[in-house]
């Protein structure tokens, strides 16, 4: 009596154990789905993001190689970070137009936290500027002279 | 809408019908349907991957071809299924394992109870993830979804998807995922983010559907509902599955050949079905992920191993043969890609021979590693407490029990995932990036890769709560005769 009393314990004890540490942890979500406001939906930071870019790519063409310049953010690890992801959003929105990071291009794109961007920023790699989109998206062309 | 749910239904409905053309069943909905329909849907993208990567690569860029393709296939499927029902053909039986009556009373309504808590809990979950990002994670809008906005947007120039000049977009990746967006795009004449999001979700909860219906085919239904309660309350798991990174596919993957292989050793010699599909499951894991291709020599090694030590060099022919069969038109598909396509690997064309050489005599970069290796281990999942020692206990608790004709698929499962880890752990043993940052980037998602494959193996090695209670009852008393190791 002893040893199935044992067994169904041990048994149920392993079941109870497995099954509530597994329902604790699927329960941490709960804290995600009660804070997610459902007005956010299409309104999230990438999707925001990409739209700066809407305007540019009417006029651009459907394939080539382009260059890429912008305003650097704060100099900190994250502020590198916040660059790359920036650059990498600016290829991932125009492809498939292959966006690479230097200004050592025909064409450039400038994609800049600021609209009012001190002209020694791009002059310095020679380019003209052809047309701003919502202030913030360049559209630039390397001056050959 | 329509054309969406068409887009995802015919893959589906064309994998079902593979599945169901290998493991022939004359009743649609059997018992094991759960299990093939998670099979079909894995095998269905994977299939529909495949074909339009074929598509792209011969030219036909017209979506009436891509559509034509597939309709083609599944009325050729359908049409065979349909003859061989009407002429009678014997099913394949896989036979049912346990013969412990099922658990019962509150254990049991327990069982369903959490799992199906978990299940609304993680699907909410799930939507609620996919809406707040769209896009994906870091990986998914970088990596796999803008390669399948290359390659629907480009047209006949698809190949700048795997341009060099976008290098830090890992061009090498295998297409496997980024194919299927693009082709269901091309299915429904438009770009949506909700593709990508329907497909993270069919391959994160045919995961949860494969684990938890091959253990109850394979062990007993409450070992299924256990498995299944154990990934579904892995918050890690539906996390990476919702952000739509490919880890997961991968996962499923490596869980569907395992399962397969393990069905497989349940048949005679006669039947060698389940060794062509997990060849072909192989061959999607190595078309979705590069670490896929290590899961390949892995499990070659492991059934060579096991065949020909454990049944003799003629079982071990004849079996690869039908593995090799499934593996090899998806391997040529990848080593096309490789040769023709792909740029190299940024991890092997930074590594230099003497670099790699040196980091493999330097004793600290071992132990970073193990160290590594440990802390993630027990801290993996981002569950509540470390799971890993609940799972100890659980086998401390109810035991191990492996049944003598069980002992080749559970012996190709330990040294399978065993030679995957050890692979894993040299490649960082390796790296020419710094060490801790290669870790820290992708250490989690490497185990998570092994995760669902993990839990397919200790729930076949744990023995039954059934068993364990029926033992008590003294059934256990009565001699087996296939020879039980406890």
């Amino acid at each position: 009596m002893s040893t199935k009393f044992a067994v169904s314990v041990r048994v149920g004890a392993g079941i109870l154990m497995v099954s509530l540490m597994s329902f604790l942890s699927t329960a941490k979500w709960l804290k995600e789905i009660v804070y997610f406001d459902p007005r956010a939906v299409g309104t999230n930071k990438i999707t925001r993001y990409l739209m700066r870019f809407d305007s540019l790519k009417r006029v651009l063409p459907d394939r080539g190689v382009m260059g890429y310049i912008s305003d650097a953010s704060v100099p900190s690890d994250s502020g590198k970070v916040q660059d790359i992801r920036r650059y990498y959003l600016t290829q991932y929105a125009l492809s498939p137009l292959i966006i690479l990071d230097t200004p050592y291009c025909k064409q450039v794109i400038g994609n800049f936290h600021e609209t009012e961007i001190d002209s020694q920023t791009y002059r310095q790699w020679n380019v003209e500027v052809l047309a701003k989109f919502d202030g913030v998206v360049w559209l630039l062309n390397k001056n050959v002279k | 809408m329509i054309p969406f749910v068409f887009s995802l239904l015919i893959p589906i409905t064309i994998g079902l019908s593979w599945v169901y053309l290998f493991w022939s069943d004359h009743r649609l909905l059997s018992f094991d349907f759960l299990l093939k329909a998670s099979l079909g849907v894995g095998f269905g993208l994977g299939i529909s991957s495949s074909l339009y990567f074929l598509e792209l690569f011969l030219g036909w860029s017209s979506r009436s071809k891509t559509i034509g393709v597939e309709t083609v296939l599944l009325l050729v499927l359908v049409g065979i299924l349909c003859y061989r029902s009407c002429m009678g053909r014997s099913d394949v039986q896989v036979p049912k394992q346990g013969s412990e009556p099922s658990l019962r009373g509150a254990f049991r309504r327990l069982l369903f109870l959490v799992l199906f808590l978990e299940l609304i809990v993680d699907g909410v979950a799930f939507l609620v993830m996919i809406l707040k990002y769209p896009h994906g994670g870091w990986d998914a809008w970088s990596i796999w979804n803008m390669r399948a906005r290359f390659i629907y947007r480009a047209g006949i120039y698809w190949r700048d998807a795997f341009s060099p000049l976008i290098g830090w977009s890992h061009p090498d990746y295998p297409p496997l995922v980024p194919t299927i967006i693009a082709r269901c795009w091309r299915y429904i004449a438009h770009e949506t983010v909700a593709v990508p999001m329907a497909v993270a979700m069919l391959f994160t909860f045919a995961t949860v559907g494969l684990i938890c219906s091959s253990l109850s085919k394979l062990r007993s239904s409450s070992q299924g509902l256990l498995a299944g309660i154990v990934l579904l309350g892995t918050p890690f798991f539906v996390k990476l599955g919702a952000v739509q990174y490919a880890d997961v596919p991968l996962a499923f993957f490596v869980l569907a050949t395992i399962v397969l292989l393990c069905l497989q050793d349940q048949l005679s010699e006669s039947h060698q079905s389940f060794n062509y599909m997990a060849g072909m499951a192989a061959g999607f894991s190595v078309c979705t992920k590069n670490e896929g291709l290590i899961f390949v020599l892995a499990i070659l090694i492991a059934r060579t191993i096991v065949l020909i030590f454990g049944k003799g060099w003629k079982p071990f022919l004849s079996q690869m043969l039908f593995f090799l069969g499934g593996l090899i038109p998806l391997a040529l598909l990848l080593i096309y890609f490789k040769i023709q396509l792909a740029p190299p690997n940024d991890l092997l064309s930074s590594l230099k021979a003497r670099s790699a050489a040196t980091s493999l005599l330097e004793a600290s970069e071992y132990v970073q590693t193990i160290k590594a290796f440990a802390v993630r281990m027990i801290n993996f999942g981002e569950w509540v407490i470390p799971f890993l020692p609940i799972l100890v206990l659980y086998l401390i608790g109810l035991g191990v029990h492996v049944e003598g004709r069980e002992k080749p698929s559970i012996v190709t499962v330990v040294i399978a995932l065993g030679l995957t880890g050890a692979g894993y752990f040299f490649a960082y043993i390796i790296t020419p990036y710094n060490l801790k940052w290669h870790q820290f980037q992708s250490l989690n998602r490497l185990l998570l890769q092994l995760w669902p494959s993990f839990v397919f193996l200790f729930f076949l090695v744990a023995r039954c709560p059934e068993k364990a209670l029926n033992a008590k009852e003294g059934l256990e008393k009565t001699p087996d005769p296939r020879g039980i190791v406890h």
